[in-house]
């Protein structure tokens, strides 16, 4: 701000107009100001700015801003109300998510377990999940829920709706009670976005591609739901 | 050093604001009563029209009210500043998205901020020490800060804060705040300075480099 290689800031001259210097910096100020009549003439400055915007005159309020129940109590319960949407948004983004995460932990076991074929690898869902990148990612881990867990902690309060997911993802794949909670939830989550193609869930060879599809179902869901959430967001904030 | 008015009504805010953090509500209307000039005065000077200071004042308040149960400091009047800075900056952040927005937005106060140019309800020239016409010119000089120096420089120069309470006020260190009015008053400086005619009876200009007395 100051022509290098002076000693004196203008920062300086300027704090030592407001008196906010400590004893030192203001006596080295003081000493310079003697000898350097463009620091002075920068003070006198820096003064007669400070003293013409004091001169300013002072605002006076055109009415009064005393605040009534009323202007603290409907606003709040406005606000709350108008957030209830996009919570709602969110949590039907994050079940749709923990519900895809589970659904690839269980196919992993699936293909691991080598009871899945592998041919039946659908090119409706290979792009879904290559776009997401978790794909590979989740090939290169060891098949448990310990993303899943990660993943539900971060967010508090939708446990309670996560939990009833995570015990299917935990246990392999042969037990048919785990496989109908699976494949009941991917069809109420993949059936209103994907009619036609939920329905095969009868042979054996058919589970990798019901799984593929109910992890594209609610890859679906959770970005429609996410992108639905910040589109509210955005709005409310304008 | 400087006088700084107001610190001996600390004592009265803190006691006031036990009671607000109960949720009184007349306990805080003492408040709104006591700072109400102040913190419009604030947000006129930051945003240049009477209703937007209004706007701002009265949701500074609200939002104060709903806040003071979180209060800390020690003294009331960095913290309502505070709020009342972030309500002008909302604002002045709104506007600048609406301008970038809006096809129709006015021409960018490249030349004297028409944008804000409103009516000014300040009390008349004979009021203030300075003449109208200074008075007017310091004004648009003031309003071309870029805001983060016009606040600091309207916190100090205006308002009569210390660094500290100011640093508290933007929620920035002290070493930000003193470069931040130095920056903005050496600006002003050399606006006045380009405006002898206007400006002659408080800034001499260069060459008659003495102080005298």
């Amino acid at each position: 701000m100051f022509n290098g290689g002076h000693p004196i800031t203008e920062a300086a001259l300027s704090a030592y107009v407001d008196g906010e210097l400590s004893a030192g910096e203001r006596s080295r100020v003081e000493r310079h100001l003697d000898g350097c009549a463009t620091c002075r003439e920068t003070l006198a400055g820096l003064r007669a700015v400070r003293s013409a915007l004091q001169a300013l005159p002072r605002a006076t309020a055109p009415r009064s801003f005393a605040l009534r129940q009323a202007d603290v109590r409907p606003r709040a319960a406005a606000r709350s109300a108008g957030w209830f949407a996009s919570p709602a948004l969110a949590g039907v983004a994050m079940v749709a998510l923990v519900s895809f995460f589970s659904l690839v932990s269980v196919d992993l076991i699936v293909q691991s377990g080598g009871t899945a074929d592998k041919s039946n690898t659908g090119a409706v869902v290979q792009p879904a999940a290559d776009s997401f990148g978790f794909a590979e990612d989740q090939s290169e881990r060891p098949p448990d829920d310990k993303d899943n867990r990660q993943a539900v902690g971060t967010l508090s309060g939708s446990d309670a709706t996560a939990t009833p997911l995570l015990p299917a993802t935990g246990a392999p794949a042969e037990a048919g009670d785990d496989d109908d909670a699976v494949l009941n939830y991917a069809e109420a989550t993949a059936v209103p976005l994907l009619p036609a193609t939920a329905a095969p869930a009868e042979t054996d060879g058919d589970d990798g591609t019901v799984l593929h599809i109910a992890e594209a179902g609610t890859a679906a869901l959770a970005v429609v739901a996410a992108g639905a959430f910040v589109f509210t967001r955005r709005r409310r904030l304008t | 050093m400087m006088e700084r008015a107001g610190a001996e009504t600390a004592a009265e805010d803190v006691e006031l604001i036990e009671r607000c953090r109960r949720g009184d509500l007349d306990a805080f209307n003492l408040l709104v009563a006591a700072y109400q000039d102040r913190v419009y005065g604030l947000c006129l000077r930051m945003l240049g029209s009477q209703q937007a200071a209004e706007d701002a004042a009265q949701e500074a308040f609200i939002s104060a009210f709903r806040n003071v149960a979180g209060i800390r400091s020690a003294t009331v009047r960095p913290w309502l500043f505070r709020i009342a800075a972030n309500a002008c900056i909302d604002e002045l952040r709104r506007r600048k998205r609406q301008s970038h927005l809006s096809l129709d937005a006015p021409v960018h106060d490249e030349t004297g901020d028409r944008r804000h140019d409103a009516p000014d309800p300040a009390p008349g020239p004979e009021q203030s020490a300075l003449r109208g016409e200074v008075r007017r010119a310091l004004e648009i000089e003031l309003r071309r800060l870029p805001d983060d120096q016009r606040l600091a420089v309207v916190l100090c120069d205006v308002e009569g804060l210390s660094y500290e309470e100011i640093a508290a006020s933007m929620g920035s260190s002290i070493g930000t705040v003193k470069s931040r009015i130095s920056r903005g008053r050496s600006r002003l400086r050399e606006a006045l300075r380009a405006k002898p005619e206007l400006f002659g009876d408080l800034i001499r200009p260069t060459g008659e480099g003495q102080v005298s007395a």
